[in-house]
């Protein structure tokens, strides 16, 4: 026992040294690639051709590296409410659950990914731009996963040295541990089947999957490639898309194509702007920040919540990203609000709620993509929604501010202090002002077209340095560490993007849309209730599938019956759709961002799921009035500018 | 112990529970249309589009030919465009066709359809007609045996023009130094090159962003394209008559779906499929279609190259020609494209609609 600890240990901390010094070297390569391209592009009016290519393979090592650090740090996410209730039976016979499932599932990760990275494809595929074989990426996964395997085979071998030393203990809890964790699965096992028998839509028993698997604690980081690898299988008689059972490497193939491998490289924005964060974080930059914030508004009742609506509102004409956004605010404005006596876990949904202005924002690759995706007479103006996406962040932060003025008048929050008059507003607007002129440079930027959104945030990574340096706050050693932690929170957030692909491709190719449409042209006439049952229905589905996959999945065919049947505005559609799949990302129990902000804000995302609640009614409220005001007036700013 | 064996008791409940509804559904959760075969058919642009007009007509064709024992689900802009995932799919199992892009298919390790796309070459529809009627198509899709899949029709999505949001590029000149959006394709990449611009590989999904941008200003694409991705929104010309090559896609079948069908089957599909390539042709030649007409109702204007500039712009690409011509099968086939296109009639350019400005 003591020679297998020995080596599963030095095992786990050589791999761990090897990830850190991967994902660092690798998240300084993407970053030079990424801001290399928009100098040459400005200053020598040519782009080095394959670096976009050569950044996303690398960030594809980035995230499976990230990962591992985020296991062996053990920072991954669990949900323990029932793992740690009950008598200790129950307790055992969960914990053997989730453990066992975790189990088979790296275990048949790493056999598929290596599988995958010597596979015909991966070996005779080469990239587009570079010419570079698949293996290169794809070996990322096998690596990743072997990785993780081994640091959770060394806590495994902990646990059984734990139970040993506990004696008659320890015992029982191991057998109580694996006989209930057994019996629990065989119980899950007979509900699958039943339901699959009785010929129930797979998506229904996955739900049930995803959910009981999730409250027993099993790592929310690898419940999406849970389920979507079982429902890509064959096994134990359960064949939830019969589809995809001759194809094993679906699964890993989709996930690692969705992060990066032939596509995807818009997501470098998330590593990007979580460096951002974590420079304004270490070096002390955001301090600035927020006094020059506070010097403002601070003197209010709970300001620092304001400042917050406002910051997300101008964030989102920068990353059109919602979890960028949280990355960005939480670790900001988090301890602020604390400071001025919010609780934690209020302060973190205030951050939460405010997030989700970014993928309504005038930059958002949600409306973009919906462009694309819906075409014929049900099609929307890009140009349109990116405009009227300026007017929804507007009417979000009244919206939000206004529930805002409320907690605050309930807790009885005083202001924390007087104003403080002009003369230090603008001395902080001095101290600080170089920092809020970061936005400013991306904004211009992006809007004079000298960078894309994805290159902004390497600019906005550029210019924090830059100023770190002026500041004189940087140091090469926080600087490693900024990209060190940057790279382990990528490595969650973009693997929970990319496995939530797996079932979005499965219910996509399963026909699930077109099953869809008839449901809901035999329930209704009325476009009123027809706009009633597609926004739970999305509301539904953003609970479990990201909403990008979600649009993609949903938009070509809800769109023309909502435009063909109901006469409802294809902008106006467009704009719900939108809003309601990204109001998915707030709720709970699996709502992205809500993971994302309890990760970095070090809180039960039980408890977000809570207090997120006022955030998500508010947004209701005004997904109600994008799609129950009248067209015109929801549209009257893109029609300012002659948008159709 | 009380509890144990009530966790016993719910488990047996349960599997007979399971075993019931196993045997009232006769095991045929999997069949529910009582032995119809489901194909699911994989494109990457949308049912508007000349390939989704000509996958939904071999769908309703098959269908009313197997009398519904076959059918045929289109999946439209699969995987966000993208045609190395869909030949991944296709080949993997997961879908069972697909009509991918001849463009990607050089990256995948079948070269054989470079020789379509050699700037220049193929210039009219009339002259793709011919090639795509000759044994050339049968040749180029042999090799996709060898990967497990069947090659069953070649079809053209639109011969693909240069296009900006900015002057029209109509002269070599034009075409310095811009910021060109290229397929991710090494032949096309050479070919942009080679007139001057500067190459920059780009998903589709973000062409529309660089071009409202102005991270690139030009572009190369078909009259489809700009309408169906609203690529008018931020485009300002459209060089008609400065055809740099085709856009074909070939239809393939996997080994597994096609050992699924029965032989008649096979056949009506195999048939249905070789239609699609005259279905494609019909909507691209077809005087009525509206594309241009409609990019031209939102102000995008046309732009006319003098013959000056096409021969200029054409000797540009001689390189890219020496270059890939060099190496097998792309030299082969080449030879054989030359060949069949001399012997056709480039047609008469049909009339720009009324409501276009056009410039010279």
């Amino acid at each position: 026992m003591t020679t297998a600890l020995r080596i599963t240990g030095g095992a786990s901390r050589v791999v761990a040294a090897i990830a850190q010094v991967v994902a660092v070297v690798l998240g300084i390569a993407i970053f030079v690639a990424t801001i290399s391209d928009v100098i040459t592009r400005e200053f020598f009016d040519t782009s080095i051709y394959g670096s976009d290519e050569f950044a996303r393979l690398a960030f594809l090592w980035l995230i499976w590296m990230g990962v591992s650090l985020a296991v062996k740090r053990d920072v991954v996410v669990r949900i323990t409410t029932v793992a740690d209730r009950g008598p200790w039976w129950w307790r055992n016979a969960v914990a053997g659950l989730a453990h066992g499932a975790l189990a088979i599932l790296l275990v048949y990760a790493c056999f598929r990914s290596i599988d995958y990275a010597t596979s015909y494809e991966a070996t005779t595929w080469v990239t587009a731009s570079l010419g570079w074989p698949f293996w290169i990426g794809v070996s990322s996964m096998a690596a990743g996963y072997v990785f993780i395997t081994i640091h959770y085979l060394d806590r495994a071998l902990h646990g059984i040295r734990t139970a040993r030393e506990k004696g008659g203990e320890g015992i029982r809890a191991a057998i109580a541990g694996t006989v209930g964790g057994f019996a629990l699965a065989a119980a899950i096992w007979a509900v699958c089947f039943v339901l699959l028998s009785a010929g129930v839509a797979p998506l229904v028993p996955l739900a049930f999957v995803f959910v009981v698997m999730t409250v027993a604690g099993m790592p929310i980081v690898f419940m999406l490639s849970f389920v979507g690898i079982l429902g890509a299988s064959d096994i134990l008689g359960l064949n939830f898309f019969p589809f995809a059972a001759g194809d094993p490497l679906l699964p890993f193939r989709t996930t690692q194509e969705a992060m990066g491998l032939t596509g995807g490289g818009e997501f470098i924005v998330v590593l990007m702007f979580l460096l951002v964060a974590e420079l304004l974080n270490r070096t002390g930059l955001s301090l600035h920040l927020i006094r020059f914030a506070a010097s403002l508004v601070g003197h209010f009742r709970g300001g620092m919540a304001f400042v917050c609506q406002v910051t997300s509102a101008l964030l989102s004409g920068v990353s059109g990203s919602a979890q960028a956004d949280a990355a960005v605010l939480t670790p900001v404005l988090v301890p602020a609000m604390e400071e001025e006596g919010y609780e934690r876990d209020v302060a973190a949904a205030v951050v939460a709620g405010a997030s989700i202005k970014g993928p309504v924002g005038p930059i958002s690759i949600m409306f973009i993509a919906y462009g694309f995706t819906v075409g014929g007479a049900a099609a929307a103006s890009i140009t349109t929604l990116l405009l009227t996406g300026v007017v929804m962040v507007l009417g979000l932060m009244l919206l939000q501010a206004a529930v805002i003025a409320v907690v605050v008048r309930r807790r009885g929050m005083q202001a924390p202090h007087p104003f403080l008059g002009w003369g230090n507003v603008g001395h902080q607007a001095i101290s600080g002002g170089p920092i809020l002129l970061i936005p400013a440079i991306i904004l211009g930027g992006i809007v004079s077209g000298v960078f894309t959104p994805t290159e902004s945030a390497s600019v906005a990574v550029a210019a924090t340095i830059i100023l770190a340096l002026v500041y004189r706050s940087l140091s090469i050693g926080v600087l490693l560490k900024a990209f060190l932690f940057a790279a382990i929170e990528t490595g969650i957030v973009m693997l929970l993007i990319g496995d939530s692909a797996i079932l979005a491709k499965l219910l996509y190719i399963d026909g699930f849309g077109e099953a869809l449409q008839s449901w809901i042209t035999g329930i209704t006439s009325s476009p009123a209730v027809f706009l009633l049952v597609v926004m739970v229905l999305l509301l539904l589905i953003g609970v479990f599938i990201e909403p990008l996959p979600a649009l993609y999945m949903l938009a070509p065919f809800l769109a023309p019956i909502a435009v063909g049947m109901y006469g409802i505005d294809p902008n106006q559609f467009a704009l719900v759709l939108v809003l309601a799949l990204v109001l998915g990302l707030i709720h709970p129990p699996v709502g992205l961002v809500l993971f994302l902000v309890s990760s970095l804000a070090k809180i039960r995302v039980e408890r977000l799921s809570v207090t997120i609640l006022p955030w998500i009614g508010i947004s209701l409220v005004g997904l109600l009035l994008v799609a129950y005001l009248p067209a015109e007036s929801l549209l009257w700013f893109a029609h300012l500018f002659g948008a159709t | 112990m009380g509890i144990l064996w009530r966790i016993l008791r719910l488990l047996a409940l349960l599997g007979i529970a399971a075993a019931v509804s196993l045997a009232a559904t006769g095991c045929s959760a999997g069949d529910p249309g009582g032995g119809t075969t489901r194909l699911t058919i994989g494109y990457v642009t949308t049912p508007e589009s000349p390939w989704g007009i000509a996958i939904q007509g071999m769908a309703d064709g098959v269908s009313r030919r197997t009398h519904g024992a076959v059918q045929i689900e289109p999946l439209p802009s699969y995987s966000n465009a993208n045609d190395i995932q869909l030949l991944g799919d296709v080949q993997g199992t997961a879908v069972d066709m697909a009509v991918v892009s001849t463009a990607v298919l050089d990256a995948a390790g079948q070269p054989s359809f470079q020789a379509l796309q050699m700037p220049f070459l193929i210039t009219n529809y009339a002259a793709e007609a011919a090639v795509f009627a000759s044994s050339i198509p049968a040749d180029m899709m042999r090799p996709l045996r060898g990967i497990g899949l069947q090659g069953l029709a070649l079809l053209e999505g639109g011969i693909r023009r240069p296009a900006s949001n900015g002057p029209c590029l109509i002269t070599p000149q034009s075409f310095q130094g811009a910021p060109f959006r290229a397929v991710e394709s090494s032949l096309l990449v050479a070919g942009v090159r080679a007139l001057g611009a500067d190459p920059t590989p780009l998903p589709l999904s973000d062409v529309y962003l660089g071009l409202r941008q102005g991270t690139i200003t030009a572009l190369e694409g078909n009259l489809a394209l700009f309408y169906t991705q609203k690529l008018y929104e931020v485009m300002d010309c459209v060089a008609l008559n400065v055809n740099l090559w085709p856009f074909p896609s070939v239809a393939v079948i996997n080994d597994s779906a096609m050992a699924r069908l029965t032989p008649d089957q096979r056949r009506v599909v195999t048939e249905e499929a070789a239609r699609m390539t005259k279905t494609a042709f019909g909507v691209l030649t077809d005087p009525k279609s509206p594309f241009l007409a409609d990019l031209c109702d939102q102000g995008v204007a046309v732009g006319i190259a003098s013959a000056a500039s096409l021969a200029q712009l054409k000797a540009e690409e001689q390189s890219v020609y020496r270059e890939f011509t060099a190496t097998e099968p792309t030299g082969g086939f080449t030879k054989r494209i030359e060949q069949i296109v001399k012997s056709v009639k480039p047609p008469a350019p049909a009339p720009v609609p009324a409501q276009c400005t056009v410039t010279k």
